[in-house]
Order: C-alpha cells, then sequence, then structure tokens
C-alpha cells in the first residue's frame, strides 16, 4: 500500500514513570494533562538523538483524546453553580497536546490529531506515510492515551509510542510497508500483560520490533481469531 | 497534490435535512438559529436539527445524537458510496471524517442518569457511544467501506483537515476513492465551554457585523465522496495547513497563522490569489476571530474578492463545519450564487475586506473555505470547477 523509512522511535508506558515531558515549559507542563505530557516526553525522546520536531509534520493518535479532562469537565457540569472552567474546556479537545507541544516549540508546520478506536495506530501510520509521500519530509507519528478515568470502563493504563518516519531515500532504522487488510495477519510479538489489551499495544509493539531489528510481518490492530483481518506492516530492518 | 471529482456530496443541519433543503435555506435567507430542539439553560440560541430518527437493527447499539446525525446526513449519498465501492473495490475506498464532539452528549446523559439513580447505567458503552471511532462504525454499517477510515479531531477545523487527509491518501495511492465527511452533535458541555469563555451570542451570531457579540453553536454532518476519477461538476484543488503555536483558544490576532494555511493553499493548487473568486470565511462571529481572519484574507487575497460568512444560518457546527461550508461552496460554485452574511449588516467598518451582505449571482471557477480551531489549528480548502 504505501512505504516509508523509520529514523527512530520511543515507547512510554506506565511502568516508565511519570512523563518529565522536558520539552514543555515547567509553567505549562504543570497545567496540562498527563496526555499532554506523554505525547510531550514521547517527542522528545525521540528528537533527543537526532531529529528535528520543528521540521516535520506531526501527527497524533488517541482513542479518547483528553478524557480526563473531559470527565473533570462533567462533574463540574454537575456540581454547584454548573460553570466550567475555560482554561479546561480549551483543553478537552483531542488536539490539546499537539496544540501545546505547538506553542512550546514554535512549530507552525502541519500537525493533525485522529482517532480511530482499535484501528488507531494503524491509521495513524497510514496517515503519516501518506504525508511523508506529499511532503516528501519527515513526519512524527505518535499514539497515544491516558488512563480512562473512573467511572468510565473499560479501564486501560496510560500508554504511548512514536516513530519518526522519513522518505526512502533518508537513511532510516528499518523500512515500514503498510498493508491493507490482511488475512492470516500474525501478532505482533508477545505483549506485556499489563498493555495485551490496550487498543494502542500494536504500535508499542512494533517500536519494541524496530529496536530490536526484527524482520516480519505484524498485525497493527487487535486480532482476535486463527483467521483474523486486520491492517498489517512488513518490517524490514536496515 | 492531484486534484480530484467531488462525484457526491450531501448535508444535513439546522436549515435542512438533506442538500437541495440546506440549499434552498440559504437561498431563502432562512434563519435555522433558536431554542428549539434542544434543551439548555444558558442564555443563548442554536442550531439544532429537529426530529433525528432514532437508530434501530443494527445501529441500535450505536444510538447516539451522533449517530443519529451520521446516518440522516449519508442516506442521500449511500448509493454513491455503494458505487464507488463496486468501482474500485472496497478496500481501496477509504473513509475520513472530522469530529470535535464525538459522542460527548451521550456520556452527559449517562453521567446525569448514574447522579439520579447511584448507579452507572449499563446501556452506556465508551466506544459505541463516546468515542470518536463510533461514528466511523456507524459510516461502515451504512456503506460497504473496507479501506483505512480515521476520525480528524482537530477541533473545529477538523472536517477541513480530513479533506487534507482524503487527497493525501489519493496522491500516494493508498485509496482510489474517500468518503470525506464531518459530523457533530450539540451537547450541553459544550455549550457550557464556549459560555465559559464568554464568546457565546445572546441572539443568532452575527460574523462580520459591527455588532456581533460571539458564536451560536449548532449541529450537523456533511460527506464529499471524492474519487479518482469521475464526472463532477466540481474538484477538490488543494488544501493548506498551518498551526499557530500561539494561544490554545485565541487565534493569532494578526492572522499569521491562517495567512499561511491561505498561502499554502495557493502553492498547492498552483494558484495566485486573483484567481480566487471568493471566499467562504471561518467566520464565527467572536470580535478577535472575525477580525483576525480579516486580516489574513485582505493581506492574501485581497480586499474586493467576495467573501460571505454562513455561520449565521445554521451556527457553527465545530468538527463539522469545514466539510460543510466546503460543500456550501461547491453548491455555489454550481448554482452561480452567493448565499447572504446572514446577520452581517451593518458590516465592521474596520475589517476592510468584500463581505456579501446581500445574496448574489457570481461566475466563480474557483473558491477559498477557511477554518481554524482550538489549538491553532488553521486549514484552507480550494475548490474548484471541472474543466
Amino acid at each position: 500500500m504505501i512505504t516509508v523509512g523509520v529514523r527512530g522511535c520511543a515507547v512510554w508506558t506506565a511502568e516508565s514513570g511519570a512523563p518529565a515531558a522536558a520539552l514543555l515549559p515547567a509553567n505549562l507542563r504543570r497545567r496540562c494533562s498527563l496526555l499532554s505530557r506523554i505525547v510531550a516526553q514521547l517527542v522528545g525522546d525521540l528528537v533527543a538523538s537526532n531529529g528535528d520536531p520543528l521540521a516535520a509534520a506531526w501527527v497524533c493518535g488517541t482513542t479518547l483524546g483528553e478524557i480526563a479532562t473531559t470527565v473533570e469537565l462533567l462533574r463540574m457540569m454537575h456540581e454547584g453553580d454548573r460553570a466550567l472552567s475555560p482554561i479546561r474546556f480549551a483543553g478537552s479537545v483531542h488536539n490539546a497536546a499537539l496544540g501545546q507541544l505547538a506553542i512550546a516549540l514554535g512549530h507552525r508546520g502541519n500537525s493533525t490529531t485522529i482517532s480511530a478506536g482499535t484501528s488507531t495506530a494503524a491509521m495513524v501510520l497510514i496517515e503519516a506515510a501518506a504525508s511523508v509521500h506529499a511532503r516528501r519530509g519527515s513526519v512524527i507519528a505518535i499514539v497515544a492515551d491516558e488512563p480512562t478515568p473512573t467511572p468510565l470502563q473499560p479501564a486501560h493504563d496510560g500508554l504511548g509510542a512514536a516513530f519518526e518516519l522519513v522518505p526512502l531515500d533518508v537513511e532510516a532504522r528499518a523500512r515500514l510497508r503498510l498493508l491493507g487488510p490482511t488475512p492470516d495477519a500474525p501478532r505482533l510479538g508477545t505483549l506485556p500483560a499489563s498493555i495485551a489489551h490496550h487498543p494502542l499495544a500494536p504500535a508499542w509493539a512494533l517500536a519494541n520490533a524496530i529496536t530490536l531489528g526484527t524482520t516480519g510481518r505484524f498485525a497493527l490492530e487487535p486480532t482476535h481469531g486463527a483467521r483474523a483481518t486486520a491492517f498489517c506492516v512488513e518490517v524490514e530492518a536496515r | 497534490m492531484a486534484a480530484y471529482p467531488i462525484t457526491a456530496y450531501a448535508l444535513c443541519n439546522a436549515l435542512g435535512d438533506d442538500a437541495r433543503a440546506v440549499i434552498g435555506s440559504l437561498e431563502h435567507g432562512s434563519c435555522g438559529l433558536g431554542r428549539r430542539g434542544f434543551a439548555c439553560d444558558v442564555e443563548t440560541v442554536w442550531g439544532a436539527i429537529v426530529d433525528l430518527a432514532k437508530l434501530s437493527g443494527s445501529l441500535q447499539p450505536f444510538d447516539t445524537r451522533q449517530a443519529r446525525i451520521v446516518v440522516a446526513a449519508l442516506g442521500p449519498i449511500t448509493e454513491s458510496v455503494g458505487r464507488a465501492c463496486r468501482r474500485w473495490g472496497s478496500s481501496r475506498v477509504a473513509v475520513v471524517l472530522g469530529s470535535s464532539t464525538g459522542g460527548i452528549g451521550a456520556t452527559e446523559a449517562a453521567w446525569a442518569e448514574s447522579i439520579a439513580t447511584g448507579k452507572w447505567p449499563a446501556w452506556f458503552d465508551l466506544q459505541r457511544h463516546h468515542a470518536m471511532a463510533a461514528s466511523l462504525e456507524v459510516v461502515r454499517a451504512c456503506v460497504p467501506i473496507r479501506g483505512p477510515g480515521w476520525v480528524v479531531s482537530t477541533a473545529c477545523s477538523s472536517s477541513a483537515k480530513a479533506f487534507a487527509s482524503a487527497q493525501r491518501l489519493l496522491d500516494a495511492d493508498v485509496a482510489d476513492a474517500v468518503l470525506v465527511g464531518g459530523v457533530d452533535s450539540l451537547c450541553e458541555l459544550t455549550i457550557r465551554g464556549f459560555a465559559a469563555l464568554e464568546v457565546t451570542a445572546r441572539g443568532p451570531c452575527r460574523p462580520f457585523a459591527a455588532a456581533r457579540d460571539g458564536i451560536s453553536l449548532g449541529e450537523g454532518g456533511a460527506f464529499a465522496l471524492l474519487e479518482r476519477h469521475g464526472d463532477a461538476a466540481t474538484r477538490l484543488l488543494a488544501v493548506g495547513e498551518s498551526c499557530d503555536a500561539y494561544h490554545m483558544s485565541s487565534p493569532e490576532p494578526e492572522g499569521a497563522g491562517a495567512m499561511a494555511a491561505i498561502e499554502s493553499a495557493l502553492a498547492a493548487a498552483g494558484l495566485v490569489s486573483a484567481q480566487i473568486d471568493f471566499v467562504n470565511a471561518h467566520a464565527t462571529g467572536t470580535k478577535v476571530g472575525d477580525a483576525a481572519e480579516a486580516k489574513a484574507i485582505a493581506k492574501v487575497i485581497g480586499s474586493s474578492t467576495p467573501v460571505v460568512a454562513t455561520k449565521g444560518f445554521m451556527g457553527h457546527l465545530l468538527g463539522a463545519a469545514g466539510a460543510t461550508e466546503v460543500l456550501l461552496c461547491v453548491a455555489a460554485l454550481e448554482r452561480g450564487w452567493l448565499p447572504a452574511s446572514l446577520g452581517a449588516d451593518p458590516l465592521d467598518p474596520t475589517l476592510g475586506i468584500a463581505v456579501s451582505t446581500e445574496r448574489r449571482s457570481i461566475d466563480a471557477a474557483t473558491a477559498l473555505s477557511t477554518s481554524f480551531a482550538f489549538g491553532g489549528s488553521n486549514a484552507a480548502v480550494i475548490v474548484g470547477v471541472a474543466p
């Protein structure tokens, strides 16, 4: 379907500890949601060794966006005078994380936030790869969710992964060939129990596979049953 | 970027249940704003779709206000989308929607019920009712699209940016047809949120008017079918995107981000500003937002090109606004007239742009539509008459 290079990747799980999110200034970081700090941490890790976030387009995928802020607003709406915090309201949009990071870094290029349920990881990579093709330049692709707040169910912990995708003529650690719906899609390695059922787990597993220099075909969506069809990726280590 | 024909489109909002009714209301200058069709004690008006049909059968598990709008809006072009799926193959047809609120209205209802009963309601399903992806599932249940699909959620620029994603998918040969759309539904959290920001108008919003006092919210759905080849009166030419990097909820006051998006769209289309025959402005009716946008339009497009603002008819459709207004441009190109900018008269004399306050005939080949959003997200879409 479409092929791109991967120059670097990063992951974040709850076991990683609170995200330092050093790309955000302290006064902004203190007010940010955990999702925004996870995204800033991932981008910081991704560009720590090389890469320029200002030269890249940004794509972020999230299944529920700023869900903790949304729940906080719902609580406010049913308490006292029912007035909402304008700052919290402005921070409740799905693109808040990239918006705040753009303000912090002065990023005026294209940034997009998308959501696609359990297909979010696959769709972020497709959108990012199509953007690499369109701009003939690098794209930072991030997937991230913050923990699902009570009383919402099913509860998932926070999780994130990020990739710097580049055109094929740029030196890269791996090549990704993104495939359409593919029957008999194999699982993407063994997942830790803590994230095994997380909708974004395939992105975490892909980042680990790239780091380990793995080659093969993997599913980018959770697969169920022996003959599951899923959007897939062929990874070729370089 | 290549140009792609818009082979079918659909609209549904407070002005009407389908494109013909919506365009008819625009032609006759009917206003869809008021306090009917939705309940909220904030002192403002909105543009509600009344009598949305409940979903039944296989769609019943997804039944929310948001999903009802998806089904109502998409209905008139399901046959066209089905034809595209047969023509190109279902896995070569993608769907890219734009939405800002998703199904928060359903979560509000669940929250209220949990307070009333002391327990979280069993009917509520986070993925099918709240999550953005629920709209994708509803679309896939209505039409046999099996290719890539996602929801762009960048607040009020969402469904304008969906056109950019669609064009990239076609350019990269990932898909041969893309169903692009936008959908958003009224909910109390959004109305109260904008009220907290002190930007809701007391009466119907009046974009570009000297006496404008804020926005009116609305709800609606809009869908466009883009195909690699096909017979169509109009085409998507280009989309420009930028980020203000300035403030989460206020635009950069000189319109720098808006200018960057418009200039990017012109460059991608291979056009110069003189080739834009009219502009559909984002123009929500806020003092600051309209002024910043007018500066951008005046600087990049010029002060004499006709500008129209349509939110006085149906309100600000948030994530559905971009797609809705691109398709209003398409309708204007097809029919040769521009709607009035309802409520704009008397105009703000400081704007320095040529806002059309009355419906007028126009001989136009190319139109620009702008969308701006929280997070400083900007998009400019150019559509044109097919050669």
